[in-house]
């Protein structure tokens, strides 16, 4: 950091940032030692900042990437030809546990399965930029950027009167936007959340508020002759058109999945199947996020879209091809290796921290069962700035961009860029401990 | 009825009403908690913690122990408490942050960390009118923010019962008890209507009998939660 870099007035006020963001209640819930506990979510103020030029490539590439995943999900709960024409393995989408053959069939309105596309990105030192995973089901972080570019205007506009930032705080009207494409009978548009007690509810609170929608709990929802209502006062009823649910498939209907599920609206699927209710994102669309259908996607988009990938997978070694895994059984130490069923951060391990013992017995697992794990090379990304007291130190740090898709494919302008404080760390998700940053995208 | 929002679940006015009840009375609690405090420095026989404590229905073994005033300010073991009271606020209001706004939530969020930051500091209650003004300034931003006339209607009907409540209980003169009815009275009749055609009588029974406000305040904590 240097005093004429362009965010030097925001450090000055980085403690009123933070003061405001305690004041909003901008926090994430943790589960520690089987307790649950709120805690602010670290604020760094300083930004990452993405050129203009950078920008231009990237969201083409965003872009380009969902619709072809968009074209995925379609084609493979309908024709499957990309299964057909041998680019993607039957087995990997059939064995994937997000394929939902409750799904078969069934087309949402507009033809779109992933509204809210999280896409994970990392930055090598080179400046090249490689997706990390699609995030597709039920991707969260937009909020914590959202609100930050709205206090940081607050607490220091001359930053923004000086610097050159594409504003981000339409992130609510895209979504609304999302929303009102694909509502069935211009009916109520709800954030359904399982509770306080997620993780993210200051997210679907927040969202919801800004979005101008209703926030609903799941006994608020009921299903009745295959339409959905909402649960007014004194017995009445309003229908509901859109729910942009933050509940996972498996929990979002017992009749349908997970029996035990409390969380869930009973017979929302069967509602959901006959169109007559919208689900942001859609069922079944955990088969395309899958670790390791990742592999797959530059290929998709050659396949659906006709053009050359824009954007890069990070090098990856699928165990079930026997050159692949050769090659992850060979060079395992120099590896991430990473468990398909896992998100959030679990299930990643690195073969450099691992003893001699610890790597036989990955290779023993991945031998077990090679569908179960993708390796990929670790990519040196870029470090970036944080502030640690008055002075700035390294740390590794991804990026979330966000992807909204109704009538149109719009990436937005901005996204969650977490750090891991840890400086040992490459894990930076939030429930393990690491922070986050507003990302500023140059308008020139 | 004239007016309803239908978007308005049994659950979700069921927390509104609690969150107005549980933000005036915290500001009912520190204030008439001061006023004996304040009596309490020229007492000789009688104690008017215990009279606070009896007219107020809280727990008084921290009397004995010369406790009491931190411990009704602070404990959250203690559930009358004014820290639990805010907590509960708090609960709710995160909950609706959509209905009433984050710039509303935010003044519950401000008297729970002050109220925080002056128990590490062992302040003492007339150091915690911060914590009054900013609720204060909470139902301020109700009336500046919230755009849902049934969603501050229901806030209001809160407000008012907890008033009735704790006035009844300190005997508050009959003029000012009617000027919360009327308060009352003037909320939408469709939100009033979702009590049901006896909430009113019940509100006067408790203005003119206190020996029947339990079985009165009982009927309208329910009234939401059908």
């Amino acid at each position: 950091m240097t005093d004429d870099s362009i965010y030097a007035k925001l450090l000055l006020q980085r403690d009123a940032v933070n003061k405001w963001m305690e004041r909003c209640g901008v926090r994430f819930g943790i589960y520690k030692n089987g307790s649950f506990k709120e805690q602010i979510f670290p604020f760094d103020a300083i930004p990452r900042v993405i050129s203009a030029a950078d920008w231009q490539t990237l969201s083409r590439g965003l872009a380009q990437r969902v619709m072809a995943l968009n074209a995925f999900l379609k084609d493979v709960y309908t024709k499957r030809s990309i299964i057909r024409d041998g680019i993607v393995p039957a087995d990997f989408v059939f064995s994937s546990k997000g394929y939902l053959p409750q799904c078969e069939g069934i087309i949402p309105p507009a033809d779109v399965f992933s509204h809210i596309s999280g896409i994970d990105l990392v930055q090598a030192d080179d400046g090249t930029w490689f997706v990390l995973e699609d995030n597709l089901r039920v991707p969260s972080g937009a909020s914590y950027p959202l609100i930050a570019r709205d206090l940081t205007r607050k607490v220091s506009p001359e930053t923004f009167a000086d610097a050159s930032v594409l504003d981000n705080r339409d992130y609510a009207s895209l979504l609304r936007r999302v929303l009102d494409d694909v509502n069935v009978s211009s009916g109520l548009e709800v954030v359904l959340t399982p509770g306080r007690y997620n993780s993210a509810f200051f997210e679907h609170s927040y969202l919801a508020e800004k979005a101008g929608v209703v926030l609903a709990f799941p006994d608020d929802i009921f299903v009745e002759d295959d339409l959905v209502y909402y649960k007014g006062l004194l017995n009445k009823k309003e229908r509901v058109g859109v729910i942009y649910r933050r509940i996972s498939d498996e929990f979002m209907d017992p009749m349908t999945f997970e029996k035990s599920s409390l969380l869930g609206i009973p017979n929302v699927f069967s509602a959901y199947r006959k169109g007559n209710v919208a689900i942001v994102n859609a069922f079944g669309n955990g088969v395309a996020d899958d670790k390791g259908i990742y592999y797959f996607v530059p290929k998709m988009v050659k396949y659906y879209l006709g053009e050359e990938p824009i954007l890069r997978n990070a090098p990856t070694y699928l165990p079930i091809f026997p050159d692949d895994y050769k090659y992850v059984i060979d060079n395992l130490p120099t590896l991430v290796i990473k468990d398909v069923a896992e998100a959030g951060g679990y299930g990643v391990m690195f073969g450099r921290d691992m003893s001699a013992e610890r790597l036989d017995q990955v290779r023993a697992m991945i031998k077990a069962d090679p569908r179960r794990w993708i390796a990929q090379e670790v990519i040196n990304f870029i470090d970036l700035d944080i502030m640690d007291g008055d002075s700035t130190v390294k740390r590794k740090s991804d990026f979330r961009a966000f992807v909204l898709s109704g009538k149109n494919t719009e990436v937005w302008p901005s996204g969650l860029t977490r750090f891991t404080r840890d400086p040992k760390s490459f894990v930076v998700n939030s429930s393990q401990g690491g922070g986050f940053k507003d990302t500023w995208v140059l308008a020139k | 009825m004239k007016y309803l929002n239908l978007a308005i679940s049994p659950a979700k006015a069921d927390r509104l009403y609690w969150l107005g009840r549980y933000a005036e009375r915290a500001i009912l609690s520190l204030h008439l908690l001061r006023r004996y405090c304040n009596a309490d420095i020229d007492a000789d026989s009688h104690s008017p913690l215990e009279t606070f404590a009896t007219l107020m229905g809280v727990p008084t073994a921290a009397l004995k122990s010369g406790n009491f005033v931190a411990d009704y300010l602070y404990s959250t073991e203690n559930l009358s408490s004014i820290a639990s009271t805010l907590a509960a606020a708090k609960n709710n209001a995160m909950l609706e942050r959509n209905d009433i706004k984050t710039e509303v939530l935010a003044y519950v969020e401000l008297a729970v960390n002050t109220l925080e930051a002056a128990k590490a500091n062992n302040a003492g209650v007339f150091e915690l009118q911060p914590v009054s003004d900013y609720l204060m300034s909470f139902w301020g931003a109700v009336g500046e923010y919230v755009r849902s006339r049934a969603v501050r209607n229901i806030l209001t009907i809160g407000r008012c019962v907890e008033r009735l409540d704790v006035m009844i209980r300190f005997c508050y003169e009959p003029e000012r008890i009617a000027s919360v009815l009327e308060t009352l009275e003037s909320v939408d009749e469709a939100e009033l209507a979702l009590c049901d055609n006896q909430t009113i009588d019940y509100l006067r029974k408790m203005a003119a009998m206190p020996e029947a406000s339990s079985e009165a305040l009982s009927k309208l904590n329910s009234l939401f939660a059908a």
